[in-house]
């Protein structure tokens, strides 16, 4: 158990400093690829994000005077126009998906971007070259390369997210050796016992245990070193990074090694030691002080004052209206219950025990209660952990809805109104029917001001040939385009003007274009829906008589939906990419950019969330086989008077229900008041508590332990009659 | 009986009438215990029968040993046995509450016999708050509170000194002698021996009665 503990243990360390090696790796590359402003107009370098089938490209554009005088990281030159430099896993995708992603970055395949210039084997990379024409020179850089701070650093959500499972995944290895220590005494008890008849002392005695328990871990770090490095480099271009990892990235390293070394070893003796504090290795035998002195009430005052704390935010909250001061009354209050919970367990573990052991009339509950109300610390020890998981698991989903935040909000809406409900022909079928649809491309579309007459009308803007992919439109668009959307209360042939006001005051007008119709076969009666995304009075203009710098930076976005599949949804995607640099993002996208944060956050919940239950599932386990053995000779005499096998059965598994249910029921009662009182402070209310989520892990953390039990109940047919002969 | 290659019982036999303080002597390693188990059903013998009551013990399943043991039989071990996180009151019950009876009544009807064997007033101690003899005496209590027809003692009081074994002894022979158990009893005390109404000898698994 000890060599396992160990394992466990250097293998969150190593993984932790692994982690954050590769986030600065990372970090590297991205500064090193980072334009820098320049004054000279001999390279300009537009960077932005494309989206294919829910996977980023990196997208370059790039105009550069002499390509071969200027180099980027894995780029030893600039392409030019109509060339591209694209990284392996674009070359592929590129040649797997045709015409469709190659038409929205046209060119020729010059050369390969280097790993210098990636930030993992998988990722999509592509530097387009352009003409001096389509580069704004406002765009000019002198190189690559920045030392930013905020830059080479590890990203936001990794430096909560990596010490927060550091943490979690450390309770179970210290229970781990907590377990270890205790059981190491019972086993050994007679040579210890005898040791101490020798002439041993006591301090030495409890020495020899911990060293007994701490030897083991130097061949469970060792193993874990071993094990990690090239079970990591074998794993790297597959961990959830974006365009995975370099295998190179991924190192064990000297300092890393030494650190969860004197990591584990500190560890395993400090819980050791903190174990061994309530035995006695005595001469006659190893006594556990425990038994007989009870489980101090003082135990309870960490999350008695963390309540008291939480009830002073309700108030003040209440009473005062203070926000500032019912906020940090609440962190307090929330630490002390994170400490409070596992400090109090055991004493909430023994008051449900005796209370059940004098209600109940079923002597094998009896039986149960009374081993768990007589060492409530044991038991209560192996559910400690799945107590402060299922609080903080409640904590973290009740603050994903708030990570998602407004933007999300108002996207999800946006989803579930009928206005995203818009529907064009599929590009390889315009004539079919339209069977379904789903939101799949979002069409940036332009507004900008422009006066008609004595009017100031707003108007929409998108780039008609490209939407012409899509859309039939009659009279064809010229190159450069036109409006999509039109105001049916101009007439016909009117002129659409915009009026700009010069620096020195005068007032220009610009003939724009004609006002157009854009008729369009009637494929869905959700089309003209389109209009009440737009102002009211829309028009049709000639976007080709436009600067695209004057273009107000007022936009709205407009949903295009395309029939279901990938393939439509790239092909839009294509099509409407020439009306700005980033790629048109569906809706879901965008709800998914936008909750990124909180949707790491939750795959870091149920990563802890599973990650703690196989582990609180393997304690479990290992604690009550503990038991099993120590209660052996207990458990032979029992049968002797007559107790039948599933009698004994049903005591263990009621043992591990007295000693689970508490604990659990505990923490999901104070995570649902946290997360209340957190919710009322941000202004949200009980609604948005995540019933469902909390729901589902306090079930799993109460059955957990009746399954562990269930699970281990075939040792107990080891019993034997013998048993009972043996001291 | 053997284990493995060593035989533990050769050629034993033993017949008990009702009430009867039977004592097994003999030396370590003669078979006493493996004797006692055999009888006693905790064991099944390679040859051989064991009847209890009219109950062919070596043919009836483990279900059936366990009933017996739990309706018929009362048991005494050298070391007790307590169940450490029960009370005294409670373990001294615990086989009226494998009959069905409720605490209330489990512990009202064993608290006479906790009073004759002078432990009543340590009811509702841990065993590790009393003595050892103190605790022989409970489980000689729980031994008897069902009223089983045989009580089998292996070593009561072997792990106590002279004085407490004499009076765990005593308790022992006249708490059975009125709820009308027959008592084996297995012991290398030979002033333990004297106290029983037959003596039989074991020695290399083989009984011999004088």
């Amino acid at each position: 158990m000890p060599f396992l503990a160990a394992l466990g243990g250097t293998l969150v360390v190593l993984g932790a400093a692994a982690t954050i090696d590769v986030a600065l790796d990372r970090a590297e590359v991205t500064a090193a690829r980072m334009p820098i402003v320049g004054d000279e107009d001999g390279l300009r370098v537009q960077v932005s994000e494309g989206r294919f089938a829910g996977r980023s490209i990196h997208v370059v554009d790039v105009w550069a005077s002499d390509p071969t005088s200027h180099a980027a990281p894995g780029v030893t030159r600039m392409p030019r126009a109509g060339e591209l430099v694209v990284s392996p896993a674009f070359g592929e995708l590129r040649r797997r998906e045709g015409s469709t992603l190659a038409n929205r970055y046209p060119g020729d395949v010059v050369a390969t971007v280097g790993p210098s210039g990636l930030l993992g084997p998988h990722e999509l990379v592509v530097w387009v070259g352009r003409d001096d024409s389509e580069l704004s020179p406002d765009l000019r850089v002198s190189g690559f390369g920045t030392d930013a701070a905020d830059v080479l650093r590890v990203p936001s959500d990794l430096r909560v997210a990596v010490p927060v499972l550091v943490v979690v995944f450390l309770l179970p290895v210290v229970i781990l050796f907590a377990t270890a220590a205790a059981i190491g005494a019972e086993r050994r008890e007679r040579r210890l016992a005898a040791l101490r008849l020798l002439g041993l002392s006591r301090t030495s005695a409890r020495g020899v245990v911990v060293l007994e328990s701490v030897i083991p871990v130097l061949p469970g770090v060792l193993a874990a070193a071993l094990v990690l490095r090239p079970a990591a480099r074998w794993a790297a271009p597959s961990l959830p990074f974006d365009g995975g990892v370099w295998p190179g990235m991924v190192d064990v390293s000297l300092p890393a090694l030494l650190a969860a070394t004197a990591t584990v070893l500190g560890v395993a003796t400090v819980v050791v030691v903190g174990a061994l504090r309530r035995l006695d290795v005595g001469p006659l035998a190893v006594l556990r002080r425990a038994s007989m002195a009870g489980v101090s009430r003082a135990r309870g005052w960490p999350l008695a004052v963390g309540l008291a704390l939480l009830a002073g935010s309700v108030v003040a909250m209440g009473a005062q209206d203070d926000v500032e001061v019912a906020a940090w009354l609440f962190i307090a209050a929330l630490a002390g219950v994170l400490v409070g919970v596992p400090v109090a367990t055991p004493l909430v573990v023994r008051w449900c025990a005796s209370v059940t052991g004098r209600l109940t009339g079923s002597w094998v509950a009896e039986l149960a209660s009374a081993r768990v109300a007589q060492r409530p610390e044991r038991y209560a020890r192996v559910v400690a952990g799945s107590a402060v998981v299922v609080l903080v698991s409640g904590l973290l989903l009740s603050l994903l809805p708030l990570l998602a935040g407004a933007e999300s909000a108002d996207l999800r809406a946006a989803r579930a109104s009928t206005v995203d409900d818009l529907v064009l022909a599929d590009v390889q079928d315009r004539d079919g029917e339209v069977d379904g649809h789903e939101v799949a491309a979002v069409v940036r579309v332009d507004v900008i001001q422009v006066a008609v007459g004595p009017d100031v009308r707003a108007v929409a803007v998108v780039d008609c040939a490209a939407l012409g992919e899509l859309l039939v439109v009659d009279p064809p668009c010229v190159p450069g385009g036109a409006a999509l959307v039109w105001d049916a209360a101009l007439p016909p042939g009117s002129q659409v003007v915009r009026e700009r006001v010069e620096p020195d005051g005068t007032i220009t007008y610009d003939e724009l274009g004609a006002v157009g119709r854009l008729p369009v076969q009637p494929t869905s009666e959700t089309f003209e829906q389109i209009r009440e995304l737009l102002p009211a009075n829309g028009g049709v203009i000639d976007r080709s008589a436009l600067d695209p710098i004057t273009v107000a930076d007022a936009a709205v976005h407009a949903t295009v939906l395309v029939l279901p599949g990938a393939h439509g949804t790239e092909a839009a995607r294509t099509a409407v990419a020439p009306v700005r640099p980033d790629s048109a993002l569906t809706l879901e996208e965008r709800i998914q950019d936008a909750e990124r944060t909180s949707i790491t956050y939750r795959r870091i919940t149920i990563a802890v969330v599973a990650a703690a239950g196989a582990m609180a599932a393997m304690l479990l386990c290992a604690a009550l086989l503990a038991e099993i053995a120590a209660q052996r000779r207990e458990r032979a005499l029992l049968r002797v008077v007559g107790v039948r096998e599933a009698e004994l059965a049903r005591s263990t598994v009621a043992q591990a229900a007295l000693a689970a249910v508490p604990g659990v029921a505990l923490s999901w009662l104070l995570a649902v008041a946290l997360c209340a009182v957190f919710l009322a402070l941000d202004g949200s209310g009980p609604a948005r508590i995540p019933w469902g989520g909390m729901g589902a892990i306090a079930a799993g953390a109460l059955l957990l332990p009746l399954v562990a039990s269930t699970a281990v109940l075939p040792a107990m047919r080891t019993t034997h009659h013998r048993d009972l002969s043996r001291d | 009986m053997s284990y493995g290659a060593q035989w533990a019982l050769r050629d034993a036999s033993l017949d008990v009438a009702e009430g009867e303080f039977v004592a097994v002597v003999g030396q370590s390693g003669s078979g006493k215990s493996t004797f006692l188990h055999a009888l006693a059903g905790l064991v099944v013998p390679d040859k051989g029968s064991v009847t209890l009551g009219g109950v062919d013990v070596v043919a009836a399943s483990d279900a059936e040993r366990t009933r017996l043991r739990r309706e018929r039989l009362g048991f005494v071990m050298q070391h007790g046995q307590l169940v450490p996180e029960l009370t005294l009151g409670q373990n001294a019950a615990m086989p009226l509450r494998l009959l069905g009876a409720t605490r209330r009544q489990a512990l009202a009807n064993v608290m006479p016999l906790l009073e004759s064997l002078g432990v009543a007033h340590l009811a509702s101690r841990l065993p590790g708050e009393v003595s050892g003899g103190e605790q022989q005496r409970v489980a000689v209590a729980r031994a008897l509170c069902a009223r089983p027809a045989v009580v089998f003692a292996d070593e009561p009081t072997g792990a106590l000194d002279s004085a407490n074994g004499a009076v765990v002894a005593a308790a022992l022979r006249s708490s059975a002698r009125e709820a009308g158990a027959a008592v084996v009893l297995v012991t290398h005390d030979s002033g333990l021996a004297a106290m029983a109404d037959r003596v039989v000898t074991m020695a290399d698994g083989r009984t011999r009665e004088p």
